[in-house]
Parts: structure tokens; sequence; C-alpha cells
């Protein structure tokens, strides 16, 4: 078996299932990478149908306005966690999701308050999935752009003569240039004066455009990274701002490095990271010619050695199970509940740095894994069920006593080591009736053991 | 085969240490155990200067013409402590314990390697690094536990309130975060339950960690927390906490400082405290938080009278906020802050400070001229009875300021 195409199919999707490593076996290393990378050509039709019943996920601001303009703004929150579980779970543009799962955290936007509820819908449209395989710059604009990053960071009303630097410092920390970068804190407050009077326009036929007031603009020359900007400008101060920090190199091994941790691991070496970062150069911020090298045949095949071990976040977890058991959800919202006891809800993280990816943050949470295995597989949760054809398909011509080893093949692509396999396989042995309920217990148990809690 | 489970094997180690530790107390003079520390951790830089203000420095006010807390006797007035500081308004409840010696603030303190940066500065005070560029993984909190022997069993010896562990507790051993430890329970179905958990305690034994770990402990946390009954936990002395996530972290955390399970210490995050724009200081969302902060605070006061010899409660935060306000009625991150510190051996009803003076700031910020370790180093010693501050605090040697008996 090729073991870096099994690596590719696990790092690549919300949780391996079966089919899609038929798929790639199918396919080859190479095509199944590519036709990944071009998630337009491939076929969507489930997820893609159901995201069309969701209204609010194609309004603009003005009609999302004058919908759920008055304080009734639950509809978009619903529909648009909604719609990122569906695909996460349906969507057979797995690696395009996956990509579109890191920029959200790259630049994201808690949709707890206000009008946040109503413009993360038009952010995740037009900046993350519009941009999600694009150019980063591209992506870095339209988010400077975008209502929702101007009103979460307070960037709206972002004034002359005492500038405001929440955006600008997390632009510089967290978007671009990383918090070891290159800058100090003169820069945060220059480029906070470069920012003046970017604001939104709210008025209801442009509800949620970005506008420039230029009476709030200050004027003055500003020096930003030793660079001056004369007096005069306007927008153009930002916009040199954006421009200097999409090219700049720490900007590229930053993101580089942090995209390369995503796909791959928690500690990539310094060789591949630069590697990246030479891509993301060389094409003016390709995201996808960054995955190219990432995710080339040599570096999951081991040539660069690392651990690329990584420990699932609880809608990794929740999302490879449902997948892997094929879980019918009819219901959304109790799925939603699940996540908020796990700590994880789409568009809900509230400081300006994304969840984190780490197991340090989420290993040492494991009683809230068992019992959303045990839940799901119970039957316990409602619009979602394990249907008993899935079951049914797992015991199909496997003997009960090498079950444990179809669950392993099952769940993880037989990487559960021996010894968890012999511990599930003595309790199967020594249950009493292997039944149906028992039996949905054991594929609970195979999910809640520590080899399932990573991939 | 495993002759002894990890459970029976666990329970005999830890009813070892406990027995060790009784020993070592037979031979000595009866040693007072140490506190149960609480961490509370404003998380996005709580603004000090309006929690308590500075009312008797005049230039707060040039700083600060739209936000500033005015003087005692003034609409929107502080409420006096000292003479020169004064509690927001909203912070009201606080008088209480204050006036009583067991609530004392700190001011103009912080950590000196604090950058600006929110997740920067809070990893850097949660694990007391002494630079930005110090490689720390563990928590202060943490390397305290390691060092030092249980006072329990030693199963689950600390906890965060929520669903990360807090950087302080990183890599502590039989630590946990528990979202609502009021509903930690085993699932499934009753009858099955005993041979499902043996094989996942099984498959658990030999896991890495911090997985490993945390299922032990979380074996040990559905024992402990479920003969307690938290969730019909019923608050004393007509004590009454706010309904906010907040008010219930505090409201388990004294159901579990009374039940005496062993837990050294319990981490609660209040987080959403970074208000660059309209701030709202006296009716607004700093309004908002900080009376229920100190409602909840107070709360706790009160349930907790008969515990006042058993803990120290701090309440920090990642950094203070600048001292000018910005133009959209807000303040942007800056540097020295105040701390709460709550308990029965805290020398209360004082504002310790070495106050710089708000008339000649350099950058905008409130120097910082108490370390925070020095007050956690402090504590440490005096509270936690943990004589060996160094390794807690690597590279700094704490200045005791009496703050503690």
């Amino acid at each position: 078996m090729d073991s870096a195409l099994l690596r590719l199919v696990t790092h690549t999707s919300q949780g391996y299932t079966e089919a899609d490593h038929a798929e790639a076996l199918d396919l080859g290393y190479d095509r199944f990478l590519e036709r990944h990378l071009d998630p337009a050509s491939i076929d969507d039709k489930v997820a893609q149908q159901f995201v069309q019943s969701l209204a609010t996920l194609e309004m603009s601001g003005p009609e999302l306005f004058a919908l759920y303009g008055q304080g009734n703004d639950h509809e978009p929150v619903v529909q648009l966690r909604t719609a990122m579980l569906h695909r996460s779970v349906h969507s057979k543009r797995q690696l395009f999701e996956r990509v579109v799962e890191f920029w959200t955290d790259h630049f994201n936007i808690d949709q707890v308050d206000g009008y946040l509820r109503l413009l993360k819908t038009v952010d995740d449209r037009e900046v993350i999935r519009r941009h999600a395989l694009g150019r980063f710059p591209e992506m870095l604009f339209a988010s400077a752009r975008s209502a929702a990053m101007l009103f979460y960071l307070d960037n709206h009303i972002n004034v002359g003569g005492a500038a405001n630097e929440n955006y600008a410092r997390e632009l510089m920390e967290l978007h671009t240039l990383g918090v070891d970068g290159p800058y100090v804190e003169n820069d945060v407050r220059e480029v906070a004066r470069c920012f003046t009077g970017w604001t939104i326009d709210f008025s209801p036929a442009n509800w949620g455009a970005f506008r420039f007031e230029p009476s709030r603009h200050d004027y003055g020359s500003k020096v930003v990274f030793g660079h001056t900007i004369p007096a005069g400008g306007g927008t153009s101060d930002a916009e040199y701002v954006l421009d200097f920090l999409a090219r700049h190199p720490s900007t590229a091994h930053f993101v580089s490095r942090k995209l390369t941790a995503w796909m791959l691991g928690y500690d990539p070496p310094e060789a591949l990271v630069s590697r990246v970062a030479e891509a993301y150069l060389a094409t003016g911020g390709e995201v996808r010619a960054m995955l190219r090298v990432i995710l080339a045949h040599d570096v999951l095949a081991g040539a660069v050695p690392f651990d690329t071990r990584k420990h699932k976040r609880p809608l990794h977890f929740v999302v490879s199970l449902l997948r892997q058991t094929r879980a019918r959800i009819t219901e959304f919202g109790p799925l939603q509940l699940e996540l908020i006891r796990m700590g994880q809800v789409p568009f809900n993280w509230s400081p300006p740095d994304g969840y984190p990816d780490s197991v340090d943050a989420w290993g040492t949470s494991v009683l809230e894994r068992w019992s959303f295995a045990a839940r799901l597989l119970g039957g316990e949760i409602d619009g979602v069920s394990v249907p008993s054809a899935t079951l049914d398909e797992l015991r199909a011509g496997t003997a009960q006593g090498v079950i444990a080893e179809r669950l392993s093949a099952f769940l993880t692509g037989a990487a559960m080591p021996a010894s968890a396999v012999q511990r599930i396989q003595a309790y199967a042995d020594g249950l009493p009736s292997f039944d149906e309920p028992a039996f949905r217990e054991l594929i609970a148990l195979a999910a809640s053991s520590p080899s399932y809690q990573y991939y | 085969m495993h002759d002894l489970s990890r459970r029976e094997f666990l329970a005999a180690s830890g009813a070892a240490a406990l027995a060790a530790t009784r020993a070592t107390g037979a031979a000595a003079p009866a040693a007072p155990p140490p506190d149960v520390l609480i961490l509370v951790f404003a998380t996005g830089g709580l603004d000090g200067l309006t929690a308590v203000a500075p009312y008797g420095d005049q230039a707060l006010y040039a700083h600060r013409p739209n936000l500033a807390v005015r003087p005692p006797g003034q609409q929107f007035g502080a409420i006096d402590l000292d003479g020169f500081f004064g509690l927001a308004p909203a912070a009201a409840p606080l008088l209480s314990p204050y006036s009583n010696g067991h609530l004392a603030v700190v001011h103009a303190t912080g950590s000196p390697a604090a950058t600006l940066s929110h997740f920067e500065s809070q990893r850097l005070i949660e694990v007391g690094a002494p630079s930005t560029t110090a490689q720390i993984q563990d928590g202060w909190v943490a390397r305290h536990i390691a060092a030092t022997p249980p006072v329990g069993a030693g199963n689950l010896r600390a906890m965060s309130i929520g669903h990360l562990t807090a950087s302080a507790l990183l890599r502590s051993p039989a630590t946990l975060p528990i979202p609502d430890p009021a509903s930690f329970a085993f699932p499934g179905a009753a009858q099955s339950a005993a041979g499902r958990r043996a094989l996942l305690e099984d498959l658990y034994a030999d896991a890495d960690d911090p997985l490993r770990g945390a299922a032990s402990s979380t074996f040990e946390g559905i024992d402990l927390l479920n003969s307690l009954d938290l969730a019909g936990y019923v608050p004393e002395h007509g004590a009454s906490y706010p309904a906010t996530g907040f008010g219930a972290a505090m409201r388990n955390t004294a159901a579990l400082l009374k039940a005496e399970i062993g837990l050294e210490c319990i981490h609660v995050t209040y987080g959403g405290w970074d208000h660059h724009a309209q701030m709202g200081p006296f009716n607004g969302i700093l309004a908002q938080m900080l009376d229920r902060l100190s409602r909840t605070l107070e709360a706790f006061y009160v349930d907790t009278q008969n515990q006042l010899s058993r803990y120290t409660l701090v309440v920090l935060s990642e950094f203070g906020r600048r001292v000018p306000e910005n133009g959209s009625f807000g303040t942007d991150h800056g540097e020295g802050n105040c701390m709460f510190v709550m308990g029965g051996s805290v020398r209360g009803g004082q504002v310790m400070t070495q106050w710089p003076g708000l008339g000649n700031l350099g950058n905008g910020n409130l120097p910082i001229t108490i370390d925070y370790r020095d007050v956690l180093g402090e504590l440490v010693a005096k509270r936690l009875r943990n004589s060996d501050v160094g390794p807690i605090f690597p590279d700094f040697t704490p200045t005791f300021r009496g703050l503690f008996v």
C-alpha cells in the first residue's frame, strides 16, 4: 500500500473514508491531488443542492439587512453554520473545505455580535470561499475591505487624530507578518493611521459595502516600515500597506508555515516551509502553488522526515465519524449543540486568532468525544442517525472474530496499533451477545480509542 | 496483560504518596495545608484604569476626557478606596471584601516581558516566562503542581473550567479542562458501562500524552464529581451568583472548594475585555462586565466565608490598556494593569502600588512598577507552601512585598 497516498487522503479530508481512498487508488497520487486542487471539476451535486435551500447564503448585504436587520438575525447564523457542517460532511470537494476551514481561522471573525451575524455570511462567501484556493494577496485585500472584518476589529470607526489600533495590529500579527515579524510598535500606530476613514456603508441600498469617509482620514504623512507615505493620500495609504505586507517575505514565510502545519503536521521542517514560501513569492501568493509543494508525493512519502500525525479538533472528530458511518442527518441544529458541548462551534471563536490547532489545546478533553460517539451510535442525537445499513455492510463477509481489524480499516485506514485492535477484539469476544446495540457500542468504543483522535 | 489495572495502580500510588505526605507531616509540627489557588484570567486586556481608577492623578482626565471614572461624589464617580484610587461604580460590590480586609488590589503591575499582543502576553504570563524568547512549554501552576506532593489522592489536582486547558496549567499532572463539572458522566447504557469503561482504561493506558493523562484524570473525575451533586449545590449565606457563564463557573468553584476533593488549583477564564471601541465604562459594555465580575466575586466571597482561610483567589489579565483613549471611545493595548487578590490570608484593604504617575508617559502606557511574579512568587511560597519558587518563575527572583500572611 502507498502510505503517501493514504496520508494524502487523511490529510486533505475531514476524515478518512474507504470511498475516498478507493478514488485515490483509482486515480493515482498526482491525479487525485490535481483533481482536488481544481474543485470545480468535481461534481458536488448533493452539497450544492442542499446549500441552495439555504436562502441567506447567497444574499447580498442589502438583502440580508432588509430581511434580518431588525434584530431577527438568528436565521443567517444558523444557515451559515448549517452550510459549513453540511459541506464538511457531504461535499466531494474535501480538500477545498479543509482549506476553507484554515482561512476561516486565519481571518477569524466571531459571528456572535450585532451586525456580524449578517455580515459574516458575505465575508464567508466573498472573502474566504472565493479566494481559498486563489491568491493570498487578493484574499487579504478582500478581507481588509470586508464589512465583517471592518466591524469585528473596529476598523470601521477608526478616526484620524486618535486612531484605533485593533485591526492594524492583528493585520500584522495574525494575518501577515506573524508575531515575530519585522514590525515595531510604531508601525502598529502608523498603520492604524493609514486605515483611518475606512468604514462601512450602512445605507439600506448599499448596506455592508466598503466606504471611505474622507472626513475621518488622517491626511498627514506616515512612516511605515521605514517608508514615508507622503501627506495627502487617502485609501492609497492603507493600500500601500496591504501591498507591502502581501509581498513581504515574512508574510510568505508565516503563511507558509501555518498552512503547512495545518495540512501536514504541527512542526514542519524549515526546509519544507522555505520551499513553500518560495512558491508563494514566485507566484504572487498562489495558494494552489503552495499546496502543490506541501502535498508533493515525496513530502508525504517521508522524504523530509517529520511527524505528520495530528490530533483532530472537535469539529474534525465529529465530521469524520459522521462521514464514515454515513450518518443520516435530517436536522443540523442538534449537531450544533453537540459542537457547543465540545467547544468548537463554527464561526464562534471570540479572539481574532482562530480556533487553536494543537494537541495541547484539545488533547485533554476526552470525555466529550466518548460521549458524542456513544450518543451518535446510540441514536440519542435528534435528527441524526447511523443507519443499520452501515452496520450490515461492516459485518458483511467479516467474521466476528476479526471485527476489530475491520473497524480499524473502516475508521482509520488500518492505522490503529495492533495492541488496540487486540484489546477491542478481546472486548468483542467477551460480549454476551453481539446484537445490534452491542455492535453500535463497539463502533463507538473504537471511535473513542486514542488512535482515532489522530489523523 | 495488566495484573493491576491502571485505575488500581493510580489509586495505589496516590495512596502511597498521601501516606508519604502524612509521614513527613508527622515528623515535623503539623504543617497547615496549602491554599487552593483560584486563578481568574480576564482575557482581552481588562482596563485597570477604569476598574480601580487613580482619580487622585489629575493627568488621568487629560488622557481620557470621555472615559475616565470621575472622583468620588461626582456623577459616575469612583468609590473611594484609599484617598487616591477608587473602584469604578460598576465594581462597587468589591468594596465589601476590600473593607473587610480580604481583598487587595495591586496596581501598575504586569509582566515586563509582555508585548502588546494578546496571545503572546497571555502565554508569557501563564507560563511564567522571563522573556518572549524563553522556550517554556509548561504553565507556572503546572510546575508547582509537578514539584509538590498531592494534597488529596492525586488523580485530579487541577481543573480548568472550560473546554481548553489554561496555559498556566499546560502539561500539569492530573489536570483536566471540564466545561461543566456538574455534568461529567460516563456515557451510554448503564448495564454495559463497566465493561466499556474497562476497555477505554486499557486503551488509554498506553496512549501518548496528553491523552493518556487526561483519560486517567477523566475516570477519576467522573467518580469524584458524580459523588458531589454539583447540580444541586445551594450557595450559602444568601450568596447569589449572576446567571452567566462566569457566574456558573465560580459557583461550581465554590462547590468544589467546599467538597475538599483534593483540587489544588481551579482556573477560570472570563473573556471579552478587549474594548477598542465604545468601551462604555459607565453604562456600556465595560460597565456591564465589571458589574458581572464584581458581583460574581462578591457572591463567591459571601458563599465561601467559612472557607476563607483555605483559598487564595487571583484575578489578572494579559495587559492593561493604553492610557489615552482613542477616537472611537475605546482604548488600545497597553502595559501596566491592576490585579485583584482575595482570601483570608491576604493583607487586604489596600491598593499596593508604586504609582509611576500618568503625567509623563513616553509611549502612552502605564509603566509596570511591580512585577506580577512578585505577587505570585510570594503566593507560591506563603500560601501554596512551596518555598522553592525558583523553578516556578525561571530567571527571576521575586521580591516579597508582604501581600500575604
